[in-house]
């Protein structure tokens, strides 16, 4: 166990220095730089500004240093907002993470409940409402529902029935996370709610589950014990990337619902050049999703003894 | 005593210069139960676009310098009821004969605050020493040092301070700014500056507080509420970055007085409609809005109100590759008749902008209201661009121009570089279109990503490509510099030893009314030559929900002015 955990940490660390060297190389060959501005800069003052971020050495020089500043923990200073990247990144993780922590809360109980009982009740009329749900959090991408439910739940009930209940947009009570939190987390427990389903049918035709049943065990005993816990396999085996991308925010829900988060640094660092911003949102999010992604292997284990983590 | 008589004739002179544009605005829909604004008493909520950076000196946005305006104080201001230059942290000033050396009286008894409030030192001359200084600094690479560029050796300070090849040795102290005493500071100039006191008014142009800068580090002041002083009429307590900010009244303030507001929470939005629903549900209280959210409002019968920042689109036209079609200046007088100015505003934009009838916008004139009328008085009447196609002329036009370049209409080879953007690449379509239409030539479109298109911009690298400028100061010198041969932002490569001239002259002459004639030339000139198509002026829409009822106002300069904000009871 442990000796494939170290294995896998030395991956990781080979695939972030590929990652970092990959990004850094790309960046440099987008056109333009991070101070082209509507406005022209005088070539001292403009000099200057790159001397300060270190943009006046040669690429590879700038990446020896940029490569050796990671190994630090020091992803630079963000050249758009003058603040350490770090710093940014986390301030706004923090916030990314709280709401998709309760999106994902939402959306894998409700998933793998709705698809449980898909499942368990097929052909009736459960099935059909669960698939149906389903189907709209499959086909009505984010941005659309989050927009349909600020109008609707934020702005016209105000409007109409004069019912104060849920913030337009903004953030900081808990209020404010119900509705992106919903719009957020439907998506996914649209795609955990229809694997549940379908894996669930599997193990309930299986064998074993015939056993149980044969053995005499009751109902519940079936369901807890044996179905449920072979058919959340899949579940978690999707649950790695979902939560990191979750976690990370998204740029549509945080731009509809004005919320603070690290989502759209994603976008705007790219479309501004920012370099550091750019590098350290890509490592963040690399490391984090390879975190993410290794902790599923280990819970295999946990959940499925038979799965054997050597080598 | 002359000194003195001088110094009140040239403050008369700018006040003539800047002529009065509007009065602080009342809200045309107070009490009218449209929407009632905010809850929270006595604060406003307001939309603010860019909120990067808020240390003053390495501001560059317009609405981040709003910010600033509202939290530092710079030896003048503008007045928010006519734009006119108005005592801040200097109460007085006078200038020599020659208008070279000006002095300030500092007003005694201004306040460093903190994030909390707390009375951190006394504001001194010192503090603007030591702020301009650190404008001037490399170290801290500030875009806009050129501010503080107008003193004294500043210029030659800088360069020898960048470490320029050549330049001699300058020190910063022969740089021409001190603080004779606590409240007395003197300023020498490199060349007479008319509008030497709208630089000083520039946010960049804050004072700092020496000891505090120190004590947190150059790279980290202003970096949070805490790392930074205040010593405007507000002080701000939050900063949730990309997202809020928000600003508390200074009761130390000189003029705390008559400001009545406590808060403002400036909020920044990244989507058009949820920042509708929330100035529709009320959670905030000044928006911008685009041309839909305009006619939708209006239909509703609530009033949209609209002011002129001053910004000025054209097209740029890569004038100085021979190679290019795009060279001749037939063609491009063609293409500036072949377009229907009003056309595109009506079919993109559907609101208030203007078809630019001259280049500048949002300047005083000095005997009319604006120096745009000067412009279209000696020219007759006649406005220098079109509102709507001539087609009769523009093919005329193209006729020489075919001629010129010994081509047919199919063979014309021009290409908008257009920047990506719905809205951008709707413009580019509908002037394509009316090419197509009124010239016979097919044009093509080339989407690019912002930076791409900019860095092509400024290599010259394209034919035709939208710009846009907005004036720092009122003076139409701000606008027209732009196209003398040596200005970086002259991205057509326009030289023309004529304008030059032009513009060398207006720097020296005293006479306001013949300088302000000598700019009018420039006008004619940038007309005759044509490096740039101008094409609409712009009107900036905004809502203000009823519980601002008088006092605030949007103004050239000033995208903010909500200081003297009064509400509803």
């Amino acid at each position: 166990m442990a000796r494939y955990i170290l294995k896998r940490l030395v991956y990781a660390v080979l695939t972030l220095f590929m990652l970092i060297t990959l990004v850094f190389f790309m960046m440099r060959m987008l056109p333009g730089d991070p101070f082209l501005g509507e406005k022209a800069i005088s070539p001292t003052a403009l000099a200057n500004m790159n001397a300060k971020y270190g943009l006046d050495k040669p690429v590879f020089v700038q990446y020896l240093m940029y490569m050796g500043n990671c190994l630090k923990g020091d992803l630079g200073v963000s050249i758009t907002y003058n603040r350490p990247v770090m710093e940014i990144v986390s301030e706004s993780f923090m916030v990314s993470a709280d709401l998709g922590i309760r999106a994902l809360i939402f959306a894998v109980i409700a998933g793998i409940l709705l698809g449980a009982v898909a499942a368990i009740k097929r052909g009736t009329v459960w099935d059909s409402l669960s698939m149906f749900i389903a189907m709209i959090g499959v086909s009505v991408p984010s941005f659309i529902l989050g927009a349909v439910l600020q109008y609707f739940l934020g702005l016209q009930l105000r409007k109409v029935f004069g019912v104060n209940l849920f913030p337009i947009q903004g953030w900081g009570t808990f209020k404010h996370t119900l509705l992106p939190a919903f719009a957020l987390g439907l998506g996914s427990l649209a795609t955990v709610s229809r694997l549940m389903r379908t894996s669930m049918l599997d193990v309930l035709s299986s064998d074993y589950i015939k056993t149980a049943r044969s053995k005499g065990l009751s109902q519940r005993q079936i369901m807890w014990r044996h179905a449920l816990r072979n058919a959340v396999m899949p579940v978690v085996t999707i649950m790695g990337p979902t939560v990191a991308s979750v976690l990370t925010g998204t740029f549509v829900i945080e731009s509809i619902f004005n919320i603070p988060g690290l989502g759209k640094y994603f976008v705007t660092s790219i479309k501004d050049l920012d370099y550091t911003m750019i590098g350290g949102t890509v490592v963040f999010y690399g490391a984090l999703l390879i975190l993410c992604t290794l902790v599923v292997d280990l819970l295999y284990g946990f959940i499925d003894p038979r799965v054997k983590l050597e080598d | 005593m002359k000194n003195r008589l001088i110094a009140w004739l040239l403050c008369l002179a700018m006040l003539l210069t800047i002529g009065a544009v509007a009065v602080a605005e009342t809200n045309p829909n107070a009490g009218l139960g449209y929407y009632p604004g905010t809850s929270e008493k006595g604060a406003i909520s307001v939309e603010c676009s860019t909120m990067s950076v808020m240390n003053p000196m390495k501001m560059t946005y317009n609405t981040e310098l709003g910010i600033a305006r509202h939290t530092q104080n710079c030896l003048v201001k503008l007045s928010s009821v006519d734009n006119s230059i108005i005592p801040a942290a200097a109460e007085s000033w006078e200038s020599s004969e020659d208008g070279l050396t000006w002095t300030f009286k500092i007003r005694e008894g201004m306040k460093w605050v903190n994030s909390k409030g707390e009375v951190v030192a006394d504001v001194t001359a010192h503090d603007f020493v030591f702020g301009w200084r650190e404008l001037l600094n490399p170290a801290n690479a500030c875009e806009y040092y050129a501010f503080a560029a107008v003193f004294k050796n500043a210029q030659a300070y800088y360069d020898y301070a960048s470490g320029v090849e050549g330049a001699p040795e300058v020190k910063i102290e022969d740089v021409g700014f001190k603080a004779v005493d606590d409240y007395t500071l003197v300023c020498e100039l490199e060349n007479v500056l008319p509008y030497f006191l709208q630089y000083v008014k520039f946010e960049v142009m804050s004072p700092i507080y020496e000891p505090f800068y120190t004590e947190v580090g150059a790279d980290n002041y202003g970096t949070s509420p805490e790392t930074l002083l205040y010593c405007g009429p507000f002080y701000m307590t939050e900063w949730v970055l990309e997202n809020k900010i928000v600003t508390v009244k200074n009761p130390t303030w000189y003029d705390a007085e008559n400001v009545s507001l406590e808060k403002i929470n400036w909020i920044k939005y990244t989507d058009n409609n949820a920042k509708m629903n929330a100035f529709q549900g009320g959670e905030v209280d000044l928006i911008d809005v685009t041309g839909e959210q305009r006619e939708m409002l209006t239909a509703e019968g609530f009033k949209v109100s609209n002011y002129i920042g001053g910004y000025s689109y054209y097209l740029l036209c890569c004038v100085d590759d021979p190679s290019r079609d795009i060279a001749n200046v037939n063609l491009r007088k063609a293409i500036s008749y072949a377009l229907d100015r009003q056309q595109i505003i009506d079919t993109v934009f559907k609101n208030d902008n203007e078809p630019s009838p001259s280049f500048a916008l949002g300047i005083s004139g000095v005997n009319t209201e604006t120096f745009a009328e000067a412009v279209l008085a000696a020219n007759g009447g006649e406005r220098l661009y079109p509102a709507t196609a001539d087609v009769e002329k523009a093919q005329e036009y193209l006729a020489k121009a075919l001629e010129d370049l010994g081509k047919t209409v199919d063979q014309i080879d021009i290409t908008f570089m257009v920047s990506e953007g719905t809205q951008n690449e709707l413009y580019h379509q509908v002037m394509q279109e009316q090419l197509r239409k009124n010239l016979g030539i097919e044009a093509k479109l080339e989407v690019l990503t912002i930076t791409e298109s900019r860095a092509r911009r400024n290599a010259h690298d394209y034919d035709l490509f939208a710009g846009g400028w907005g004036p720092d100061y009122n003076d139409p010198m701000t606008d027209l510099d732009l196209w003398t041969t040596t200005n970086g932002n002259n991205h057509a490569g326009y030289s023309s030893e004529a304008y030059d001239a032009l513009i060398e002259q207006a720097k020296v002459e005293t006479d306001m009314a013949k300088r302000e004639q000598l700019f009018v030339q420039c006008e004619q000139l940038l007309a005759e030559d044509m490096p740039i198509i101008p094409v609409y002026w712009r009107h900036e829409d905004y809502v203000v929900s009823e519980k601002m009822v008088e006092g605030y106002a949007r103004l050239p300069f000033q995208s903010y002015n909500l200081i003297y904000t009064k509400l509803a009871e």
